[in-house]
Order: C-alpha cells, then sequence, then structure tokens
C-alpha cells in the first residue's frame, strides 16, 4: 500500500514490533515512548486504529427526534450522525460531495433539509440530495444526473442498548462479536431504567497536551488511585467525619477511594483490545441507583446485573469510549488531535426517571470528581501532562516499564468471578490491593495488531 | 455622596477585592467574602447560548450549596500534594461593565464582565465570562450570597480551578 508515513520507521510490521518488548516467559512488557510522542505513527494510528474499525459515535438519547443530528469524528473524518423522517439512524461523512464544504455546523441540531452554504445544494435527513441548484438549466451530461449526489454513508452504523457505533470501511467483525463479553458490562451502564438511559443536559469537554493512550491507561490504572487522588480521598474522609460530628451533612456521599483499596477488585482483558477494571464499594447506598435497587430485580434486570451494577467499574472500549463507573456514571469519548493532543467530551449517563433525591446526588458526585474543573480529574491529567513533558529526551528514555505489577496473579481465561457471570476474557487478574498493570497489555497488544495490517484488513 | 453611589462604591470594593485575592492567593480572605450558606455555580453548556438552568436536574461545571466546597478546594490548592497544583499560573482578574440589577429585600444584585489572563510554564491562556452575584449586608459587611460565573469559553485546555473564574 502507499505509505504517507516513513519518519516513524513503521513501513512494515517489523517495524511496529520494534516498538514493543513482549516477552511472556520471561515476565517483560515494555513499550517504547514513541507510541506517546511520534507524529508519524500519529497519522498511521488514525488510519490503523480508528478508522479501519468500530469508534462509539454518540448515544441515541442525544439526538432523540426525527430531523435530530449529531457531528463528530471518526479518526479525522467529519462525521453526522442523524434521525430520518420516520426516526431511522443514519451516519454519513459531514460535508457536501459537491465540494466539500462541512454541512452540519451545531454539535447536536436539528434539519428537515441542510443547504450547503456555497452552491445551495440541499440533503435531507436522510442524506438524499433533494437539490442541485440551477439544474434545470441544464450544462450538465446525462452521466451527472444518473450517478448520485448524496451525502457519503459510512459503512457501519449500528446501535447496542443506546450506544451508537460506526464503521468506515465494508470488512468489520459484526458488532457483537466486536464487543463480545464486554456486553455484560455494558448492560450494567444500560439497563438501569425501564425507560432507558439518558445523556443529561451539559456535555464537557477538554484538551490536553498529551497522547490519547494514557487516557485509555488511566482508568484501568488502580496503582495511581491513592497517590494522584489523595487530596480528593482526604476531602472525601473529612466530609465523612464533619457529618459524625455534627458539623454539617455530606451533601455529596462521593465514593471513597481509601475503602475502595482495602477490597477485592480485578481487571480483564477482552479480544479486540477492550478492558475492564473492577472493584467493591463497601458504601453502595451512597450511589444514586441504590434506592432502586428493589424496583430493578422486580422488573427482572438479571440479578448479577444488578449486583455488577453497584461495583465501582471502567470499561474501555477500543479505542474511543470509557464506560465509567467510578464516583457516578460517565461516558469519556476520546479524539486524539495529534500525538501530544487529545479532546475529552464527557457525558453524564443517566437513568430516565430518576427520583430528584436521586439525581441530585448523582449530579453532585459527577461535577466533585470529574471534568476539567472537578477536583480529582484535573489531577489525572496533569499526571499526562508531566509524561508528555519528561518524555521528549528521545535517546536517552525509550521504554516505559509501567506494566509489570500484578504479574504473580494474571491468569489466562477466566477467574471465578468472570465464571460466575458467564464471561471470557482473554485475561483476569483479582486481589486486594493488586492493583494491576498487565491488564494494559492487553490494550497495546491490539494496538500492535491493528499497526501492523494494511488498511481495507479490519478486524 | 448619594446612597445609590455609596452602595456602588461598596460593590465596586468587594468585586475588586476578591478578583485581587485570587490574583494573590489571598485563599482565606477570598473565602471570607462569601457567606457561609452561600451558593457558588458554575453552569455548563447546552448549546451555543444557552447554559443549564437547573443544578439539580443537569450538569454544572461546579455548583456548591454552601461554602464547604470552596474551603475544601483551598485547602487542596494548598496542601502541596494535588498533582493539578504542582505549578499554577500567574493570574490577572479583570472585572468591569459592573451593573447594580436591583437591591432591596436586604439583596443586592450584581452583574459584571470577567476576563482573566494566565500564565504558566512560558505559556499564556485566558478565560472570560459573565458573573452575576447576590449580595448581603452581614454586620455592616458586604458578602456574596450567591455567584454564578459564566464561563464563555468551556472548552478548556488542561483544566481550571476557582482562580481562573
Amino acid at each position: 500500500m502507499d505509505m504517507k508515513v516513513h519518519g516513524s520507521g513503521a513501513d512494515s510490521p517489523a517495524d511496529i514490533e520494534r516498538l514493543f518488548i513482549d516477552e511472556p516467559e520471561s515476565g517483560r512488557f515494555n513499550v517504547h515512548r514513541d507510541l506517546f510522542r511520534d507524529e508519524a505513527l500519529f497519522e498511521l494510528e488514525m488510519e490503523r486504529v480508528f478508522e479501519s474499525s468500530w469508534v462509539f459515535l454518540c448515544h441515541e438519547s442525544q439526538i432523540p427526534a426525527p430531523h435530530d443530528y449529531l457531528t463528530t469524528y471518526i479518526g479525522r473524518k467529519p462525521v453526522v450522525v442523524m434521525r430520518d423522517a420516520e426516526g431511522s439512524l443514519g451516519a454519513f461523512l459531514n460535508l457536501c460531495p459537491h465540494r466539500g464544504t462541512r454541512l452540519y455546523t451545531e454539535r447536536c441540531g436539528h434539519a428537515e433539509v441542510q443547504m450547503c452554504p456555497y452552491h445551495a445544494w440541499c440533503f435531507d435527513s436522510a442524506g438524499k440530495n433533494v437539490k442541485v441548484k440551477d439544474e434545470a438549466l441544464g450544462f450538465y451530461t446525462p452521466e451527472f444526473q444518473q450517478s448520485s449526489h448524496d451525502l457519503l454513508p459510512i459503512a457501519h452504523l449500528q446501535s447496542y442498548q443506546g450506544f451508537v457505533f460506526g464503521a468506515l470501511p465494508e470488512k468489520v467483525p459484526a458488532l457483537m462479536d466486536y464487543l463480545g463479553d464486554t456486553r455484560f458490562f455494558i448492560d450494567t451502564f444500560a439497563q438501569q431504567s425501564e425507560q432507558g438511559m439518558e445523556i443529561l443536559p451539559g456535555e464537557v469537554s477538554y484538551t490536553y497536551d498529551a497522547n490519547w493512550k494514557l487516557q485509555q491507561e488511566n482508568t484501568m490504572d488502580i496503582y495511581h488511585l491513592t497517590s494522584v487522588h489523595a487530596t480528593f480521598a482526604k476531602i472525601v474522609a473529612g466530609r465523612q467525619e464533619r457529618e459524625q460530628h455534627s458539623g454539617g451533612a455530606d451533601r455529596v456521599k462521593a465514593v471513597d477511594l481509601n475503602a475502595l483499596s482495602d477490597v477485592v477488585s480485578g481487571t480483564y482483558t477482552f479480544d479486540h483490545g477492550h478492558t475492564v477494571f473492577w472493584g467493591t464499594d463497601p458504601m453502595k447506598e451512597n450511589r444514586a441507583l441504590w434506592a432502586s435497587r428493589d424496583d430493578l430485580i422486580a422488573r427482572g434486570v438479571n440479578q448479577l446485573t444488578v449486583e455488577w451494577m453497584f461495583r465501582p467499574r471502567v470499561i474501555n472500549f477500543f479505542p474511543n469510549l470509557q464506560f465509567v463507573d467510578s464516583a457516578s456514571l460517565q461516558l469519556r469519548v476520546i479524539r486524539p488531535l495529534s500525538a501530544q493532543k487529545t479532546e475529552m467530551t464527557m457525558l453524564c449517563l443517566a437513568p430516565r426517571g430518576e427520583p430528584k433525591e436521586g439525581r441530585r446526588r448523582r449530579l453532585r458526585q459527577y461535577e466533585d470528581f470529574y471534568n476539567a474543573t472537578g477536583i480529582a480529574t484535573p489531577d489525572d491529567v496533569a499526571c499526562y501532562e508531566d509524561i508528555a513533558r519528561g518524555g521528549m529526551a528521545v535517546d536517552s528514555h525509550e521504554w516505559i516499564e509501567g506494566f509489570a505489577r500484578g504479574m504473580e496473579n494474571v491468569i489466562s481465561g477466566p477467574d471465578d468471578f468472570a465464571r460466575e457471570i458467564g464471561i471470557q476474557p482473554l485475561h483476569s487478574c483479582s486481589g486486594v490491593r493488586v492493583q494491576d498493570e498487565t491488564v494494559f497489555r492487553g490494550f497495546y497488544r491490539q494496538w500492535r495488531d491493528r499497526m501492523q495490517r494494511a488498511q481495507g484488513d479490519g478486524r | 455622596m448619594s446612597l445609590a453611589a455609596l452602595l456602588g462604591d461598596r460593590v465596586h470594593q468587594l468585586l475588586f477585592e476578591e478578583a485581587a485575592a485570587l490574583d494573590e492567593r489571598r485563599w482565606h480572605d477570598w473565602l471570607a467574602l462569601f457567606t457561609p450558606d452561600c451558593e457558588y455555580w458554575v453552569p455548563a453548556w447546552k448549546s451555543a447560548f444557552e447554559t443549564t438552568s437547573d443544578p439539580d436536574g443537569e450538569v454544572s461545571l461546579i455548583y456548591y450549596g454552601d461554602r464547604a466546597g470552596l474551603e475544601e478546594r483551598v485547602w487542596r490548592i494548598e496542601s502541596a500534594a494535588s498533582p493539578a497544583h504542582r505549578t499554577r499560573p500567574r493570574t490577572c482578574h479583570a472585572v468591569n461593565n459592573i451593573r447594580i440589577d436591583s437591591s432591596g429585600s436586604g439583596e443586592v444584585k450584581v452583574k459584571a464582565n470577567w476576563h482573566v489572563d494566565c500564565y504558566e510554564e512560558k505559556r499564556a491562556s485566558s478565560f472570560f465570562g459573565h458573573y452575576e452575584y447576590s449580595l448581603v449586608d452581614q454586620e455592616g459587611a458586604l458578602l456574596i450570597a450567591r455567584k454564578k460565573t459564566l464561563l464563555l469559553n468551556d472548552s478548556v485546555p488542561s483544566y481550571v480551578d476557582i482562580y481562573q473564574l
């Protein structure tokens, strides 16, 4: 294939292979720092990681009505997801096929017909060209009149439990196969209300000056909690203490990271690069959902699914979505902008019809921990940026070696917890204070595998 | 001096002192300008010109129903244990277009525009927006009972905290 990239020396699978030391027999697994700083590698991963298979696009509740649309990206390519007159979902490149002008401008909008600002070609919400300005005056060949001038659809668009995924190329696995057993965990985010789930108004975004893969690592990284989030943990402990001594109500009831550290937790890696972290929350009654747990069981939601709704857990969907339930439910959408710049879009997911008190508590927990304005997420972001700042010593520090912890606990296949819920992870690691790092290997092995494939060989 | 001018003078002094306390990192002086049961609210944005309007039903960037949340943030800034505060920007607040909206029933409503320039690690950034205050007179001191901050450039580089707003 035609490779535009030469600087990275990533012209062949062997050149990607050189970026890893993956020797399971000797327990070594290291990743080269070029993965986090090389712009040529970045261009290649846009093509082979983001534009060659499934990515998360949006939640159905963001475009509830016919003719609603949402603009986003698949890798570098602008995409619009919209509902036609009947409410069916479609997804297209967000550009006029005539000159390539961007068509849809709002993040979330509504347009029965959208007109291109340049030459006034018009498109309906099913992506069909409904007007070529002055076509009736002639001057076009019969070939023009016979060929399609509709918006260019992406090859695949499919929802799972309200979460909408899309893929640009034809040849990709079936979405259900791609999600695999992560579906058990996604169900714990999707089935919290009989009326379905919704994204609450107030989408928040921020950028950080470091590589997108650091965000993928962070939510699987339990080892960082007690150091990076020490101030958060202390603030939460302070609120509990104040309340006990009648010094004022704890209005947030945030997740207690100290309590979380001393109970069993674990990680799973799955086919296609997805990973899961899970923990045990000794204070489940502080979750907004707690008041609804009897209703969940009464309406027939799988008892194990309900039980896992009250475990802190994160699902990293490869490559661009994190389902987070630590402080409260959050969807984190990752959009890499360059090797050292990433845009995060944060969505507050909540059960529809939630009682007012639960909704209020959910929001306070959400704002407390998350986002560029919270008191925990900024500490993560600061660490990513310090990794980037420490990462320019090109020849002096080549290898990241943070993938060793937990090696004595990791096993191939399912552990007891996985067997109980009937899932088949590639690797499992669980225990008290293991704070496993081996889970990152699953992500990086998938990244390596994707990067070694020619485009069009989507899997 | 008329009563209105006298009030205007006190309002200006309070807003300028708040800005100065943040720029000069006099965190406890800043806290003392708020009533213990103050509301501190930075709504999120729903669309180009509409912010969230119900803190109990929609996402805010920051929402506190009393001063405790602000005190926690000050503790965090001073703790030397937060990676996000290992380095901090020099900040320069400009508060202008101050309008006294209404006064009566023991409350003064004030609107203003704000702009904060920040400089950190040889890089400048800025944040800007509108303030809405409810001020009350407590034992002769004008204090902030409610502050709503609209952050217009809300897709922020890295993170923001109280001193950048």
